[in-house]
């Protein structure tokens, strides 16, 4: 392998001088002080189910420094969504649950906003409502939450909406593999279990929120704290506006995990109708219940064994709740499939269900349906392990496919380090050691293991131009997002290492939808491997036109010119540089006329490159979900926890907590590690304290970040005992070989740490939060039986 | 009815018109564009809010701007030197990519700040202790306690 400057290296993050002096400017400082900036504010339904009958804003109409306030019939009148279109901008007729938004205003203070919101009278039929997705799901359930589900439009994946069992039930998602029902009969052991996990938020810490600016050429200016194109694009859609009239803009985002734009259809609805500035922060509360937060679902597991260990068969039934509309929902559990492609499951059947209810609806975060999925499964195999008489980890690596095979879908397994993964994290908790037990008879102390993976998806795009600046400087312009994960310190390292420039030289457009080539995004864990590629491509471009200059200039064969260093030279006499100056008009009259090369030739004007990465994904039968190429990488990893476990509080506090994933080609250390950190921790919450709570209602009760518990400093492992390898095994398609890592890094997490507090107190939690209440539950339920026997 | 009060903010008296009711926050983004204080939970729980007042560490986002009159404030804004000297705090968070998103970062930097100047030389514990209210999404805390466990065993070396 060449020695590389910059790829590779943990170089200093270019973002981060500015965020340790707090000179950043997020979204949030957007618009602040502005004259003639109006502040908006939402009306949430407080029903879950509820017709709207009748609502009179002239009360809030009334009260001094209101300028706008709106209600569905101000809003477009057509549905919008990503893959099914079943939701307005503002509710119409129906609102859908506690949160729904009714009616929107917009003021010349965000405390008569306010105001205004209590002002508004509106007046509700209230209808039942339904919160369970079993419940929902029947084909006989009494509620039915949208009745015209047939008749809304799938523009995505429109097979998935074939077959479905009731009539709150918006996706099927199916795979068929071999013969599962011949191979349980075949089989020596069936396992099988239910499992459970509720909902959980992505907790950026910044607060939703959104500027748009009217400008004076009647197009609008929308700013994000969330992703670009997971913004732009349904603005779009549900304005009816072209490209060019609405320009979208973001900027380092104060947190992301998945999470979508919430307040933009609302700043660009008062923005329009007032001809005003409007500016919206949702408080934490609006977070968590308009946040598209993580879906809740149930997963069913049966697996067939043989004696040997090995895996027969599996069959999982999926119950997804999305809430009251569909969003990425049906994605999100067609997504979930994917975990299984880290073993090696000869027959295979999986049922996804994608279930209305009337609760908030729900998103992606981090994982994309992989952790909600491995939940399940990574404790299910322990459970087989223990039905064949295994160790866990051998169970595993046994049912671990090898470089190369297909996966259940028909996907071919590629770069998969989650044997080398297993075997570190075993290492590093001491696997073959028991844990010591305390003095104290009521800390329990266990060890658990999960391996876990993530996907990303194939049939995605990335565009990036790259333009060298008569200065030496090159500017890239993508249309990713920089959440804090490091893209534009990736993307800056590639760039500098292909010029052989210091990062200084390069700099970067991003986050403005006027200005930033096509992206399908940052999301599926995609960023470095897609835009990385397409940032190569495009560097190959700008080089390819200054050697077809230089050659011209110099009178030899554009092969036998090397650019980089600010400049160009001649392969053979690489002591001369030729600065970029040397092919301006004035040094170059030969080219004058040479259309093709104008752009560089004004003396101001720089190199324009383009480059263009493409998925090429396979197709996907509708019936059986198999497809030659659904997936373009998948990041296998391992965790290893080891867990105390208070048998009289029901408390459990990690105490170590290892992780091995499989990056690909590592573009910077120092930051993979750190973000796998992150990903841990995130996990330790959502398996431990994380979980949105709702009473008889359907009401969030935990809206805050008091009731609703992160993992703090204090809760989580450090130095010695939070502890990350990376496992490189090069992406044969990606730029140095590098592919995605980000969200990988929570999906095992969960799971290790439940097959730890089995190790520990012998209890298996099934339902995710395992909060002390959980923990104490099930331990008082073993004990019930053991002196029942 | 706003009110005219005075703030003595990174050194400098300041001069705000203020409602009696508003939080210190508000007023340091609002009204002094000292932006690098993040609001991010209103109800003093996540941290990412944190300035020093007389050396403290205080969630300004519940802290009534009234009651910081005659104080000395000191914001992210106020730590490196005036001649763009990194204060070692902030050079550990950069040494140690202890900076993911970043939006808790100033919060976190002055909780430390506030750490330290009470207690030079906490162990890992106390630092994981005294700053379990800064709450971070992105970074799982240990680059931040290894910046932090670094200026402290720097201060120490020094001494």
């Amino acid at each position: 392998m060449d020695e590389l400057t910059f790829v590779g290296k943990s170089v200093p993050k270019v973002d981060a001088l500015a965020k340790v002096l707090g000179k950043t400017k997020y979204v949030s400082e957007e618009g602040i002080g502005i004259p003639g900036l109006l502040y908006g504010k939402v009306l949430f339904s407080p029903h879950a189910h509820a017709r709207i009958v009748k609502v009179d804003t002239s009360k809030a109409k009334a009260l001094k420094g209101v300028r706008a306030v709106l209600t569905g019939k101000d809003a477009p009148a057509n549905r919008v969504g990503m893959l099914i279109d079943d939701r307005h901008v503002l509710c119409r007729e129906v609102a859908r649950f506690v949160g729904d938004p009714v009616a929107c205003v917009a003021a010349v203070t965000a405390e008569i906003a306010e105001e205004a919101i209590r002002l508004i009278d509106v007046e509700y039929e209230i209808l039942p409502a339904v919160f369970d997705a079993e419940l929902a799901m029947a084909a006989d359930c009494p509620v039915v939450i949208h009745p015209d589900l047939p008749t809304y439009n799938r523009p995505l994946y429109a097979y998935m909406g074939d077959d479905l069992p009731g009539p709150n039930v918006h996706t099927h998602h199916k795979i068929r593999k071999g013969d599962v029902d011949r191979a349980f009969e075949e089989a020596d052991f069936i396992v099988e279990n239910r499992y459970e996990s509720d909902r959980i938020a992505h907790c950026q810490l910044e607060l939703y929120n959104s500027v748009c600016y009217p400008e004076t050429d009647a197009t609008l200016t929308v700013w994000t704290s969330a992703r670009l194109r997971e913004t732009h694009e349904p603005l779009l859609q549900a304005f009816g506006l072209r490209a060019s009239q609405l320009r979208t803009r973001t900027s380092y985002q104060g947190g992301m995990f998945g999470m979508i734009g919430r307040p933009e259809r609302f700043t660009v609805l008062l923005a329009q109708k007032t001809g005003r500035p409007v500016k919206m922060v949702y408080n934490r509360e609006e977070n968590f219940i308009e946040g598209l937060n993580r879906l809740a679902e149930i997963v069913y597991v049966k697996d067939g064994l043989k004696k040997d260990g090995t895996i027969v068969a599996r069959e999982i039934r999926g119950i997804v709740n999305t809430g009251a509309y569909t969003h990425h929902g049906p994605l999100v559990l067609r997504n979930g499939a994917f975990h299984a492609s880290q073993y090696r499951l000869p027959n295979y059947r999986w049922d996804a269900y994608g279930i209305y209810t009337n609760t908030p609806a729900c998103g992606p975060l981090r994982g994309f349906g992989s952790a909600e999925v491995l939940w399940a499964t990574e404790q299910q195999m322990d459970l087989d392990a223990r039905a064949v008489g295994m160790d866990p980890i051998e169970f595993r690596l046994m049912n671990t496919p090898n470089e190369g095979e297909r996966d259940v879908r028909g996907t071919l397994v590629n770069c998969i380090g989650a044997k080398r993964c297993l075997k570190i994290v075993g290492d590093w908790i001491e696997w073959d050691k028991p844990s010591m037990q305390p003095k104290e008879s009521h800390i329990r102390l266990g060890k658990g293991i999960a391996l876990g993976n993530k996907y990303s998806m194939a049939d995605t795009a990335s565009a990036v131009i790259v333009e060298m600046k008569s200065d030496g400087v090159l500017e890239i312009a993508h249309g990713g997002d920089d959440c804090g994960q490091g893209l534009n310190t990736v993307l800056t390292q590639i760039a500098a290492e292909q010029f052989s420039v210091p990062m200084e030289k390069i700099s970067i457009i991003w986050g403005d939808s006027a200005r930033s080539p096509y992206d399908f995004g940052t999301a599926s864990s995609r960023s470095t491997l897609y835009i990385g590629n397409a940032l190569l491509r495009a560097c190959d471009d700008v080089k390819n036109q200054i050697r077809q200059l230089a050659a011209a200039k110099l009178h030899v064969d554009p092969k036998d010119i090397e650019v980089g260093k600010g400049g160009f030279w001649l392969r053979d006499e690489p002591q001369q540089l030729f600065p970029m100056s040397h092919l301006t008009l004035a040094n170059h009259p030969a080219a004058r006329g040479a259309v093709k090369l104008a752009t560089c030739l004004e003396e101001s004007a720089g190199i324009r490159g383009t480059g263009v990465f493409w998925g090429h994904p396979g197709a996907e039968d509708p019936e059986t979900g198999q497809g030659e190429r659904l997936a373009i990488s998948y990041t296998y990893g391992a965790q290893a926890a080891e867990v105390a476990v208070d048998t009289e509080t029901g408390e459990v506090r990690v105490l170590r907590l290892h992780s091995a994933f499989d990056t690909g080609r590592t573009m910077h250390p120092a930051m993979c590690e750190a973000q796998l950190e992150g990903g841990a921790v995130m996990g330790i919450g959502s398996a431990l304290m994380e979980g949105f709570k709702f009473d008889e209602n359907g009401r969030l009760s935990n809206a805050n970040l008091h009731d609703y518990k992160v993992c703090s400093m204090g809760d989580a492992p450090s130095g010695d005992d939070l502890r990350v390898a990376l496992v490189e095994e090069p992406h044969p398609e990606g730029p140095y070989g590098a592919k995605g890592a980000a969200e990988s890094a929570m999906c095992p997490t969960a799971s290790a740490i439940a097959n730890a507090i089995y190790d520990a107190v012998g209890v298996r939690l099934t339902h995710l939060p395992m909060t002390p209440e959980r923990v104490l539950e099930a331990l008082k339920l073993k004990q019930a039986r053991s002196s029942d026997l | 009815m706003r009110r005219p009060i005075e703030l003595r903010v990174n050194g400098v008296i300041e001069e705000a018109y203020v409602e009696p009711w508003w939080t210190l926050a508000r007023v340091l983004r609002d009204e002094l564009g000292l932006t690098g204080t993040k609001i991010s939970c209103e109800t003093g729980d996540c941290g990412a809010c944190t300035v020093n007042i007389d050396g403290r560490a205080v969630r300004s986002c519940i802290y009534p701007v009234m009651k910081a009159q005659g104080k000395e404030i000191v914001t992210i804004e106020g730590l490196a030197g005036s001649d763009g000297s990194l204060h070692p705090l902030q050079q550990a968070f950069l040494d140690n990519f202890a900076v993911q998103c970043g939006y808790c970062t100033p919060g976190m930097v002055m909780g430390a700040h506030a750490l330290l100047g009470e207690n030079p030389h906490p162990s890992e514990e106390e630092i994981k202790e005294g700053l379990r209210g800064n709450l971070c999404r992105c970074t799982g805390y240990n680059n931040i306690v290894k910046a932090v466990a670094s200026v402290a065993g720097a201060a120490e070396e020094v001494e």
